[in-house]
């Protein structure tokens, strides 16, 4: 028997094929076995041959027209023919493919490797087709870190190619993907586009805790507090300490220190200021400027000799003597006062006091208050910390070493006891 | 004196790594520089993690504005969004859930920002375990609890599956058995129900049919079993002892109960 028409040739049927690409043909035959064989392609509409693949020897029943062989965009006839061993040949009916380039779909938002700052995300992806063949439909797809699918929508038939998704999690990463079909079946994709997603999400460390409860039930407890501060002329180092030495930040909602606390603070950057505090200090007269610049000076062109003054407070003016004299109606007996030079208000009223007038706002570096204006102030000056409450000097703390040096503060108030400690971090 | 409630914190003249302030001053409170967590006695923690927040909740400067309450089977993936709680300013929040049957639980909070972001969720393990019958209304909260019987007796639900069935005669021996997709449960549920001190059982037993009854709509019936449905209750029977006194007076009642709806459905409602 000799070999018979072949069969079953594909492509066919009208469908399209990107000639661009590798395609194979192929077909079936009986009878006989194949020994050679030769196809032929023609343009379906104007007859013209467009490729032919002379006799070949071969048994295989495919052959591979190799990409751009033929344009696309033709409707396209082809035929095979093939021969048996006895040289019998037989040829098949035409069958009809198109040819038409796949169509192409670029992801527009997001770029591959965005990292997308929000929850919810617009897809959008763009069509393209070389020879100008419409878009027929389209899908979106969604997976995980691992590529496993975890979104498909139903196929589109929008034109625009966008999908908004409202679900995406914080600090993840996935891969997006868009389909296309073109009107002539062929089908494009964008391929898997990395990007990965980073947004605020708010994070409780309250504890939950649960508990059966009557009427077969479950009780859920927990608490949450949120407080957030303000500032002024602040900035953040290294996103993980924040730098007032040119402002401040302040906190004063969301929280209440009823009573007693303890309070750690790090710090660094502490600037020292020197003042000249006496606690004893002298009250010289005379009409010269004293070398020494920790007494108090009060000049006077007639005397060249320096005086030393002894402050007395009475109702009467003390006789002979060196006195600084001040006149107080209340005091019948003179009384000798000794003469302070310091930044704060002493115990002691038996103290002439010479305030400095610092600028406390440019030493301290905590302060605490309360709706009373009732004040813990924590200041840095002379090479030491000081704790102030309500003006007040109430403890000190000498470990200052210069502002290169890195702090930890301790503040303890228990009932009326006020605490200043801490240490120097290595 | 000591100086009280201090609302007022203020930092300057210096680069600041952290603060914390804690309640807590007792001779147990690490003085050291050791850095710590939020504590359960911590009045402010302020990390300075370019924010200023000092709660006990990151948001990176977002209000929050609610928490969802989720629930989920220990050897189940997908949980169930039971509710929203409010969030309001320095609370302590509470919520109660009468939904369950009687298994091992996780229960989340999960904070939800504005925007609805949802935050990372709190969780919780807990095994419910009640004893008896009960049917919930899940919209209100209200129980009907099944679990008191007279004397010694041993209280029995019987349960029948109610299958769609058909048969159908034929010419041959045997009839055809054809099944549909109909399936739910019936029992009926009885137990004593004693009034408290201010009422009588009559008002009682009204007030369980205002609540339950008379409501015609689905209601969650549980049981110490493990078994949860979703049922029409319906057909009440009441017992009563006719020489009742105050201190002597209860009823007995008994309801059917016929399972109208998947469970996890009726929740995700």
């Amino acid at each position: 028997m000799s070999i018979q028409i072949p069969f079953n040739l594909t492509p066919k049927g009208g469908v399209a094929i990107d000639c661009n690409e590798d395609n194979i043909f192929r077909w079936s035959v009986s009878g006989a076995i194949q020994t050679h064989f030769s196809l032929e392609f023609r343009n379906n509409k104007t007859d013209e041959v467009l490729f032919v693949v002379e006799k070949t020897s071969g048994y295989s029943n495919f052959y591979t027209l190799l990409a751009e062989t033929i344009n696309n965009s033709i409707e396209i006839k082809w035929r095979v023919t093939v021969w048996d061993e006895n040289n019998n040949t037989a040829t098949s009916d035409w069958e009809i493919f198109q040819s038409s380039s796949r169509p192409i779909v670029t992801l527009i938002s997001p770029a591959s490797g965005e990292v997308i700052n929000s929850r919810s995300y617009l897809f959008q992806a763009e069509y393209d087709q070389e020879e100008g063949v419409s878009l027929l439909s389209w899908q979106f797809f969604l997976y995980n870190s691992s590529q496993v699918r975890i979104v498909q929508t139903p196929l589109q038939t929008a034109e625009s190619l966008q999908y908004l998704y409202d679900n995406l999690e914080s600090n993840e990463t996935y891969y997006v993907e868009f389909q296309v079909t073109s009107e002539k079946g062929l089908v494009g994709t964008s391929g898997l586009v990395e990007f990965s997603v980073v947004y605020p999400q708010p994070h409780a460390q309250s504890d939950l805790t649960a508990e059966n409860i009557d009427n077969a039930g479950i009780r859920l407890r927990w608490g949450v507090i949120q407080i957030i501060g303000d500032g002024e002329n602040h900035s953040f180092i290294e996103d993980e300490k924040v730098d007032v030495t040119e402002g401040k930040v302040w906190f004063d909602r969301g929280f209440n220190i009823d009573n007693n606390f303890t309070l750690k603070v790090w710090l660094e950057a502490v600037q020292d200021t020197t003042f000249i505090i006496n606690p004893m200090s002298s009250i010289i007269i005379s009409d010269t400027a004293p070398t020494n610049n920790d007494v108090i000076w009060l000049y006077d062109s007639s005397i060249s000799t320096p005086q030393e003054l002894t402050v007395v407070m009475s109702d009467t003016s003390p006789v002979g003597g060196n006195y600084l004299w001040l006149e107080n109606p209340e005091v019948a007996s003179s009384q000798t006062l000794g003469a302070l030079i310091d930044i704060h208000k002493p115990e002691n009223v038996n103290v002439l006091w010479f305030d400095l007038m610092v600028n406390m706002d440019e030493i301290r570096l905590i302060k605490l208050r309360n709706d009373k204006d009732e004040l813990i102030e924590l200041v840095v000056y002379n090479e030491e910390f000081y704790l102030f409450k309500n003006g007040k000097l109430i403890d000190s703390l000498d470990i200052y070493v210069d502002n290169s040096t890195k702090y930890y503060i301790y503040i303890q108030q228990i009932e009326d006891s006020l605490v200043l400690g801490g240490e120097v971090i290595t | 004196m000591a100086i009280t409630n201090i609302n007022y914190i203020e930092l300057s003249n210096c680069i600041v790594d952290e603060l914390h302030v804690r309640q807590r001053t007792d001779s147990e409170i690490d003085l050291t520089e050791e850095k710590q967590e939020w504590q359960l006695d911590t009045y402010l923690l302020a990390r300075f993690l370019n924010n200023l927040e000092a709660g006990n909740i990151e948001m990176e400067g977002i209000t929050i504005e609610k928490f969802a309450i989720k629930r989920r089977s220990i050897d189940e993936l997908d949980s169930i969004l039971l509710g929203y709680v409010d969030y309001e300013h320095g609370e302590s929040y509470e919520y109660l859930d009468y939904t369950q049957p009687n298994d091992k639980f996780i229960y989340s909070v999960t904070p939800i920002a504005t925007g609805d972001i949802e935050g990372k969720p709190t969780s919780v393990e807990i095994e419910s375990d009640f004893v008896g019958f009960y049917i919930v209304d899940k919209d209100i909260n209200n129980v009907l609890k099944f679990d008191k019987v007279i004397g010694n007796d041993i209280a029995n639900v019987e349960k029948t599956l109610n299958q769609g069935r058909i048969q159908i005669e034929t010419f041959n021996k045997y009839p055809s058995i054809y099944y549909t997709e109909q399936e739910y449960t019936s029992f009926s549920l009885s137990a004593v129900f004693i009034p408290s001190e201010w009422e009588r059982s009559g008002k009682m037993y009204d007030r369980i049919l205002n609540n339950f009854i008379r409501q015609h709509k689905s209601f969650i019936v549980k049981g110490s079993d493990g078994s949860i449905y979703v049922a029409d209750i319906s057909n009440p029977r009441k017992t009563t002892i006719m020489n009742s006194s105050k201190g002597f007076d209860y009823i007995q009642l008994i309801i059917d109960c016929v399972e109208v709806q998947d469970y996890k459905e009726f929740m995700q409602k």
